[in-house]
């Protein structure tokens, strides 16, 4: 995957926007978002701003960053930053103890909260074309960029309670996003990414749809595969379907931030036992099947109701995956860490 | 939020005026709601050796001295509140264990409910939040 890796510079691509150019009244948001899968261990890390009004003013930024990590059991924080701090060309980011650095060859995520049993520092080499959805409509007015490196090379350490894992060649997904929309609004979004247990296999997929709150509505479906850093299918529209079997019936192992379980005690998390979604383009043609293992829920509160909750579930799971692109069989057990939002 | 004796060796007393001053700071949609809910009804409430009023006020929410008219009485402690908002226990549980106890007759309760929904709604909206739960984690070790 080396010539597709030259090609790739997150520095030039990949840095904070801060702020969207189409500046309004309605909250701007921006997140990056690493994922890293390791033989016993799921990590989601994600460094979220936020503001109050469009504009993402510095006086009116709220850093969060959020840990998620999952062993025999999940461990996770949601950690308040009041002034994240962002170097002028976007590309290095301190919320309070914990930072990313975004270089020409990648990514530097460093986590520390050892009061909390997490610290982390790990470097992110993008293996995969990365792929850019411009102004997606959410919802009426509200508009989300999302860039995404389906497939990442991880190398580093993380230290869970006494536990530590050292990286090396692990696989990591990575997506960043921006945009204007408030939580609440008459949205939701699935998405997953799935990486290969077998470090030799070369394949990522990623699948997203959008729906109304009422999931009544599909506005967007669409799933995408790499193979060796190439993005080799892409399907969407009546291309690609999937189908949710049952219900999950077990608690979310975590819930965060903590407070808000207590006013939203209603664990109910209305995640599938089982989802298979497939896709084909022409006569290529691919189908995954994702059996949840755990969860945790982050919890947030509802910029437009006053007691209103939207909760985004993190699910974790074994996936398999089969089908043929290109007259080649790609086939294989995977991992999957799916994102299942409801309001 | 105004409050009638000096603050320092009373820790429910000093943490829930932060959090009342930070309700209407940061969320004072949540404040004006909260005004609402506890405009009919005081509130008692006793924290460990400590014992405070909660009411609605011109203008925001005082703390005061018990008040004599208080239709509901609630008996806690520092740890159990600090538990419930880490999430190791749940109001249910605590009730069920006598480290919460509510009084009042079933329509009252019903409000106060409201109002500490009310409340914690806005505390989680409110970015200086965790630091309250981070002193109230302090205070809860010291009690």
């Amino acid at each position: 995957m080396t010539g597709v890796a030259d090609q790739l510079d997150p520095a030039r691509d990949d840095f904070w926007r801060v702020r969207s150019p189409a500046a309004t009244s309605v909250p701007f948001k921006e997140w990056q978002h690493f994922i890293v899968l390791a033989p016993g261990l799921d990590l989601i890390l994600n460094f979220n701003l936020s503001s109050s009004s469009g504009l993402g003013e510095p006086h009116d930024r709220l850093g969060r960053v959020i840990a998620l990590a999952r062993t025999s059991r999940w461990t996770g924080i949601v950690d308040a930053a009041s002034r994240p701090e962002l170097s002028r060309d976007g590309c290095r980011a301190r919320f309070g103890d914990h930072r990313v650095e975004i270089r020409t060859t990648g990514y530097r995520v460093v986590v520390e909260a050892p009061a909390d049993g997490i610290v982390a520092d790990l470097t992110l080499r993008p293996m995969a074309v990365p792929i850019t959805a411009r102004r997606q409509a959410l919802a009426p007015g509200r508009r989300l960029d999302w860039t995404l490196t389906a497939r990442l090379a991880v190398d580093g350490e993380v230290e869970l309670g006494d536990r530590t894992f050292a990286l090396v060649d692990a696989v990591g997904y990575h997506d960043h996003n921006w945009g204007h929309f408030a939580w609440g609004d008459d949205f939701t979004w699935e998405w997953c990414c799935v990486l290969p247990t077998d470090r030799a296999a070369d394949w990522a997929v990623v699948y997203s749809n959008l729906m109304n709150g009422a999931r009544t509505h599909l506005a967007l479906e669409q799933l995408f595969v790499w193979r060796s850093g190439l993005n080799v299918l892409a399907a969407g529209g009546l291309d690609v379907s999937a189908h949710a079997e049952g219900r999950h019936r077990a608690r979310p192992e975590l819930r965060l931030p903590r407070p808000m379980a207590v006013v939203q005690p209603r664990i109910d998390s209305d995640v599938p036992r089982r989802l298979e979604v497939s896709a084909r383009s022409g006569a290529d043609h691919v189908a995954l099947g994702f059996a949840p293992e755990s969860l945790v829920q982050l919890l947030v509160p509802s910029e437009l109701a006053p007691r209103g909750v939207v909760v985004i579930n993190e699910v974790v799971g074994p996936v398999e995956l089969a089908g043929r692109i290109a007259g080649q069989t790609i086939a294989g057990e995977g991992r999957g860490v799916f994102e299942l939002v409801r309001r | 939020v105004s409050s009638s004796s000096s603050d320092a060796d009373l820790p429910a007393r000093r943490l829930l005026g932060a959090a009342l001053d930070a309700l209407g700071r940061e969320a004072p949609a949540h404040r004006d709601l909260l005004c609402g809910t506890l405009a009919a009804l005081a509130v008692n409430v006793h924290v460990d050796r400590e014992a405070l009023g909660v009411r609605a006020a011109a203008g925001g929410l005082a703390i005061t001295e018990p008040a004599a008219s208080a239709r509901v009485t609630i008996r806690t402690d520092l740890a159990t509140a600090y538990a419930l908002l880490d999430a190791r226990l749940t109001i249910l549980e605590a009730v069920r264990t006598g480290r919460l106890d509510a009084r009042g007759s079933a329509g009252d309760l019903a409000v106060a409910a409201e109002a500490l929904s009310v409340f914690l709604h806005g505390l989680v909206r409110c970015p200086s939040g965790a630091a309250l739960l981070r002193a109230l984690r302090s205070a809860s070790k010291e009690s």
